[in-house]
């Protein structure tokens, strides 16, 4: 990574210099000019220098300086740190469990050293410098992901005889769907079954947790999206009006919008449980909805892409030219950009503003499972178990396909991109990988289920920059359905 | 002295100059244009009415009290090499642009310094409120300091370190790219460990 020691640029100078340096700059000079200096070092070399004496570790732990050093990064947002290694992270390690490998976990007593180092979730470095101790923790993340050894796993078996799907983190809680109707809620922190929503009376296929976390919206193939607490798991309403499936939809602030077979998209206000609005333009399935607050962008089975104003109802764009269906859907409302992904093998970059199409990349295969985008960067899966790596500007190019030795040998089911450009992919061969999509390299192996996936792959997952979710499922039925949790957490220094 | 790299400009003939006197009371001068990239002078000549080239011609020197005779030379130099660059942004100084051949005539300009006249050089710039020489000075000395461990770091400037052990391991363990050497290292040594056995076994 480029916070490397980068090897001396100016050699010429360097070589000159040294054997007469003699004078101190960083303590000597006015501590205006030696912010001015350290201004250019990198982050592991002002690690380094805070180490060299007391005057340099105060001047290297500046804190405006760290600051700096974290928002050319990115790190501003984050969550306080974790502790799990309580509940169900103690008694049903994953790592213990048969058939399942983790790679590279620590033995127990590894674990028990990390875990009382972890107990300071704000260590001394954060005391004298809040930003670098910010730097350093999500530095400590990042390696736990790329090469530390796993410190915690655990898994959480569903009760019944369903299978468990879809888990979305959000804010320490797990929400699930299960084949019985219902959507089980786990506590993160203490790896615990927390709530059971019930109610619907056919197949979840839709879900989503608000952003305040107050509210849990889900449609299911009974043809209603219902309404719940969050927090106590209470259902609010029953929202009625889709003819068939309700097979998509899209939550900001308290307004969704749901999607469905019937080939209408419906807005509603999810505190009072009124219809807003009904879209109607597609001709066949809705098959995937993005809403920003102000404008919703859908696609379906009849090879289009639409642009609605769901404040009047009106569409406001119509985008053609995929030859079949479009299945998958991205909206990134800042830059006006909409990625489509179709089964004719391509995936299209679109400027909804003025709703014209900036480029199409050929992938030549098909892809199943959606296409996800950070910066420049979109990852999309095809279905011969590759990565296609693509970089969307100019016109999009292919700037790695993530295979090899190391890649998977069945096709990818589920993957999910971090905000470190590390990407995790699961595979009907039973396995967890980590890739680096700068790099387009294979970074490690994380999980392998025993029977390599004859019988249970890892159907799913989600990670947040601290946790992975894999949900484990049986095609036969013959083994647990169960998620498999991994910690990637890290205190502050 | 040295006049420096080659290909130094000076001040031509038909220049408008500014007069400055150094520490040791010795006067120079340059040209109107390279006086100009110093914060300091330009607010001097704002405020006694150097605004026209017959004031500038007809100025007392201008009394830079901490600023040595040594350090003024190095200073001129800089400033005439300069004088026609685009202002310098303090705060993006990473969208700065310079071509490759002053890039080259700065790293041989500083390439001269040794580590007193550096220092010097460094306070004068300050004082004289000179950004794009302060910058470099600045990345000069980070580039002295870049990717060398705290030992080195320590025997080159002959510091002291002033740390009680306890907490000079605290501060190693709060390095995470320390921690992945470290274990990098250990699985190394695991992998060698674990290759030699068989053979002993057999």
């Amino acid at each position: 990574m480029s916070d490397k020691p980068e090897s001396s640029k100016t050699q010429l100078e360097g070589d000159i210099i040294e054997p007469l340096l003699q004078k101190d700059f960083l303590s000597q000079l006015p501590e205006e000019i030696a912010f001015h200096i350290i201004a250019y070092l990198t982050p592991w070399d002002l690690t380094v220098c805070s180490g060299v004496s007391r005057t340099w570790q105060r001047i290297c732990e500046d804190d405006r300086t760290w600051r700096q050093k974290c928002l050319e990064k990115g790190y501003v947002k984050f969550d306080a740190p974790s502790c799990r290694f309580l509940g169900g992270w103690a008694t049903n390690r994953a790592n213990e469990q048969a058939g399942i490998t983790i790679f590279s976990h620590m033995d127990l007593q590894e674990a028990h050293q990390n875990r009382r180092e972890r107990e300071i979730a704000y260590g001394q470095c954060f005391e004298r410098s809040s930003w670098k101790s910010l730097y350093l923790r999500k530095k400590r993340i990042i390696s736990n992901w790329r090469s530390r050894p796993i410190q915690s796993s655990t898994v959480l078996k569903s009760h019944d005889e369903y299978a468990i799907r879809y888990p979305q983190i959000h804010s320490g809680r797990i929400v699930t769907r299960s084949d019985g109707y219902t959507l089980p809620v786990w506590n993160v922190d203490d790896a615990q079954p927390a709530l059971t929503l019930t109610g619907h009376m056919g197949a979840v296929s839709t879900s989503q947790v608000s952003d305040d976390g107050k509210y849990v919206v889900s449609g299911s193939t009974d043809r209603t999206v219902r309404v719940w607490c969050g927090q106590t798991g209470a259902q609010r309403h029953v929202l009625q009006g889709h003819t068939s499936e309700v097979y998509c939809m899209s939550l900001h602030g308290t307004t969704l919008v749901s999607g469905s077979r019937d080939g209408t998209l419906r807005v509603w206000d999810i505190v009072d449980g009124k219809c807003l609005h009904i879209l109607t333009g597609h001709l066949r399935m809705v098959n995937c909805v993005q809403f920003d607050g102000i404008r919703a962008v859908s696609c379906a089975f009849d090879f289009t892409v639409k642009v609605w104003n769901v404040e009047t109802g009106e569409c406001l764009h119509t985008l053609t030219g995929h030859t079949d269906s479009v299945y998958s859907l991205l909206f990134e409302p800042k830059r006006d950009l909409v990625v489509s992904g179709s089964w004719d093998q391509t995936i299209r970059v679109w400027d909804v503003r003025r709703g014209t199409c900036i480029a199409i990349l050929l992938c030549l295969r098909r892809g199943y499972i959606g296409v996800q985008l950070r910066g420049n960067v979109l990852v999309a899966c095809y279905d011969n178990s590759e990565v296609g790596v693509w970089d969307i500007r100019d016109g999009g190019s292919c700037i790695h396909r993530l295979q090899g030795v190391n890649g998977h040998t069945s096709t990818i089911i589920a993957f999910q991109l971090l905000d470190s450009r590390l990407l995790v992919t699961s595979s009907f061969d039973g396995s967890v990988k980590l890739w680096d999509v700068d790099k387009g390299i294979f970074v490690r192996d994380l999980v392998r289920l025993e029977s390599d996936g004859f019988g249970s792959p890892i159907w799913h997952l989600e990670a947040t920059e601290t946790l992975l979710v894999c949900s484990v499922g049986s095609q036969t039925g013959t083994e647990d359905r169960k998620l498999i949790l991994i910690d990637f957490d890290a205190s502050y220094p | 002295m040295a006049d420096g790299p080659s290909g130094a400009k000076k001040c031509r003939d038909d220049d408008v100059l500014f007069r400055v006197k150094s520490k040791e009371d010795r006067e120079y001068t340059l040209s109107k244009k390279a006086a100009q990239l110093s914060g300091t002078i330009h607010h001097y000549s704002e405020n006694y009415g150097l605004d026209n080239d017959e004031a500038i011609m007809k100025m007392e020197p201008m009394s830079l009290l901490e600023v040595s005779s040594e350090s003024l030379h190095h200073i001129i130099r800089w400033c005439e090499q300069h004088r026609n660059c685009p202002i310098w942004e303090e705060e993006k100084w990473w969208q700065n642009e310079r071509d490759a051949e002053l890039t080259k005539w700065e790293d041989e300009f500083m390439a001269e310094m040794t580590s007193e006249t550096l220092y010097n050089l460094f306070l004068a710039a300050n004082f004289l409120d000179i950004k794009c020489l302060l910058d470099k000075c600045a990345q000069s000395v980070a580039d002295m300091i870049k990717g060398k461990s705290v030992d080195e770091i320590r025997e080159i400037w002959m510091l002291e370190n002033d740390f009680t052990p306890e907490e000079e391991e605290k501060i190693k363990n709060e390095n995470p790219w320390e921690a992945i050497l470290r274990y990098q290292e250990q699985l190394e040594k695991e992998k060698e460990e674990q290759a030699s056995q068989p053979a002993a076994s057999s």
